[in-house]
């Protein structure tokens, strides 16, 4: 059923008088599929770039620097945390704080049983009689540091020379062992987890 | 604008935009009497376009209704991206020449509903059924709608 517009009521012809708006506008050019989605991937995107590429060439660029002598590292910011870089500052006379990171002992017990060297001296590491979560700090310091290793032959000793070192500090501030001394190219900067 | 009716529309984007083109003025000013805002019609309308883009019509008997019916959903929603190029004075224009039309301010004193009811039955064309098909209601409410707006309307003219 269709109904004649009451004569009085010109309803047709005067809203077939409203003007247009100009032709170009009547069509999006970039059609709309949600209001969104797309702010939600780019956010997304952003992350996930930092995270993957922008964070570990800066941790990268940073570290090499800190590997590239004493002279240059000494100029350089200290990797790490800032609560682990103030609690290891100056524990290592003539060493070069380049690193420091905040942990808990259980971590670090974790950590420092998982030796990987066939035939190391196995045990309980020291860390274990802490509260998993009591506080534990991981200072690498760069320098010239005198350490005895075991000599090919056996029953004697050598003096060598290493340019890294690895201590362990309790909330304290006291050193707990094991510690390391050694090459750069064997201590590598790293957050404790994995093989130590 | 009823010759567009009975167009059939492919799958092809260039038949829908060009379907859609012809539609626009009169699918246009119809949405823009139910929502009396040139900004949300304007909207409401290019997302019914895209939205026929990505999913044509199932039924391509009644392309300006479906259009419509589209339309004014969006529009109701009041969910609406401020278009973009659309000129303060082409908007301000719209207000007045609603404000100057008789029939302007007789579609004020409606509902969007019955906005969007009179308007799809006087301007558009569309018989109670598709009407009532298109907005989800029975044949009869749109019937009932339709009379009670007009008295309205006829209500308010009478007094001024």
């Amino acid at each position: 059923m269709f109904e004649r517009p009451p004569s009085e009521l010109r309803i047709a012809d005067e809203l077939g008088r409203l003007p247009l708006p100009p032709e170009e506008l009547w069509t999006r050019r970039v059609p709309r599929h949600s209001s969104w989605l797309r702010p939600a991937a780019a956010i997304t995107g952003a992350a996930l770039f930092v995270i993957a590429v922008a964070l570990p060439v800066v941790v990268g660029l940073r570290e090499s620097d800190s590997e590239g002598g004493g002279a240059a590292s000494s100029t350089n910011a200290v990797i790490g945390d800032a609560g682990a870089i103030a609690a290891c500052s100056g524990k290592l006379d003539g060493g070069q704080l380049v690193a420091a990171f905040t942990s808990t002992a259980g971590v670090v017990a974790d950590w420092t049983e998982n030796i990987g060297i066939v035939g190391a001296p196995s045990g309980p590491s020291p860390w274990r009689v802490y509260t998993a979560t009591a506080p534990a700090y991981v200072c690498y310091f760069d320098g010239h540091f005198a350490y005895t290793r075991p000599a090919p032959a056996a029953g004697e000793a050598s003096q060598s020379l290493g340019d890294r070192s690895l201590i362990l500090l309790d909330e304290t501030g006291r050193a707990v062992p094991p510690s390391k001394v050694g090459p750069r190219s064997l201590i590598a900067i790293a957050r404790p987890g994995g093989r130590f | 604008m009823l010759k567009l009716r009975s167009v059939a529309v492919s799958k092809n984007p260039v038949d829908w935009e060009t379907v859609y083109r012809a539609a626009f003025p009169s699918l246009y000013r119809a949405v823009l009497a139910t929502t009396l805002d040139a900004e949300i019609a304007l909207d409401a309308v290019q997302d019914a376009f895209e939205l026929g883009l990505r999913r044509p019509p199932p039924n391509q008997e009644n392309v300006v209704g479906w259009l419509f019916r589209v339309a004014v959903r969006r529009s109701l929603r009041h969910r609406f991206r401020r278009p973009r190029g659309l000129a303060p004075e082409y908007i301000d224009e719209i207000s007045q020449t609603l404000d100057r039309l008789e029939v302007g301010s007789l579609l004020r004193i409606l509902t969007p509903r019955q906005r969007a009811i009179v308007v799809a039955h006087y301007f558009l064309g569309l018989r109670h059924a598709e009407i009532a098909m298109l907005l989800g209601v029975k044949r009869g409410t749109v019937g009932a709608t339709i009379t009670h707006a007009l008295s309205r309307m006829r209500e308010e003219k009478a007094h001024v």
